[in-house]
């Protein structure tokens, strides 16, 4: 459903990305607003706390356009950047990064991750392997359920705010007729 | 064991601790059911600090951004934020410039944020 105005447009949206961060970190957002256009962001990358292993960290950038529909206001993400890190010899080195900025690349417009790894193929670091469309929720389970990643919050109140945030996500989307690799 | 023995030592005090409320804290809260009486007995333990605190957000300026695409540029091209800005307005960073460099894109989706935009209307 619509918000009345911008302004709760953008509270809202603001709110499930935080509230869906907090299950990792308790860390600060920085954020700009421009026009009708925001950016949520996390630069420096933020520490996650793991069960073992060398630590991790994560990179997020959210930008997001809020513009008016059916007499209401909404918030649209444009782009999105999820990026997980190891630290090894003092230096953050990327493992994978999820990525989708379908306005700056038209030719290509399919949401896409990045792995670091070296093949017989060579380094496919460049390479775009095409995903579905990913919220943040689903980069936090995969931080969880994959690396260990150790959450903030008990199991029941950290997947309650998961499914309930990316279900909210899936139900305001408005992306789900979009056919990225046509 | 010490505040044990000081109570033996001053009966004074001990007759002063007895005399205390069974009870630290009161907390009246009128909600729609009614009046709400919370109390915490004394010796209870208090109430963890809430965890499930959701981050806050720190709305910065232009320039407190362009220190976070000066940190990215560092981190991921190895370039200072101002040397990027001046090469992407140039058009000399194409997907293919930099070799071995993803991040470049999102990069510039933070440009966005740091341009003068009155600088982009065209004057009549």
């Amino acid at each position: 459903m619509p918000a009345k105005n911008a302004n709760d447009a953008d509270n809202n949206f603001a709110y499930f990305f935080r509230e869906s961060l907090s299950v990792v970190t308790n860390s600060y957002l920085t954020g700009r607003r421009e026009g009708d256009k925001r950016v949520l962001l996390y630069e420096p990358p933020v520490k996650l706390e793991r069960k073992g292993g060398d630590p991790l960290s994560m990179a997020v950038t959210q930008t997001y356009l809020i513009s008016g529909v059916n007499g209401g206001f909404k918030a649209k993400t444009t782009s999105y950047s999820y990026e997980l890190m190891v630290k090894k010899d003092r230096n953050l080195e990327t493992i994978v990064e999820f990525h989708w900025h379908p306005d700056i690349t038209p030719k290509l417009k399919w949401p896409h991750v990045h792995i670091k790894g070296n093949t017989a193929e060579g380094e496919l670091g460049r390479k775009h392997f095409p995903t579905a469309r990913l919220a943040v929720e689903d980069f936090l389970r995969f931080l969880i359920r994959d690396f260990d990643v150790k959450p903030r919050l008990s199991y029941a109140v950290w997947k309650e705010i998961l499914t309930r945030n990316k279900r909210e996500f899936v139900a305001n989307a408005s992306w789900l007729d979009w056919k990225p690799l046509i | 064991m010490s505040s044990n023995f000081r109570v033996k030592l001053d009966p004074l005090r001990r007759v002063a601790h007895a005399r205390s409320p069974p009870f630290r804290h009161l907390k009246l809260q009128l909600t729609k059911h009614g009046l709400l009486i919370s109390l915490r007995a004394n010796g209870e333990p208090k109430m963890p600090k809430t965890q499930n605190r959701v981050v806050g957000i720190k709305w910065v300026s232009k320039a407190g951004l362009k220190k976070a695409l000066d940190s990215r540029a560092r981190r991921v091209l190895g370039v200072s934020g101002v040397d990027f800005e001046k090469r992407y307005s140039m058009g000399n960073l194409g997907p293919r410039s930099l070799d071995g460099k993803t991040g470049t894109v999102e990069l510039a989706a933070l440009c966005f944020f740091t341009k003068d935009q009155r600088a982009r209307k065209k004057r009549k």
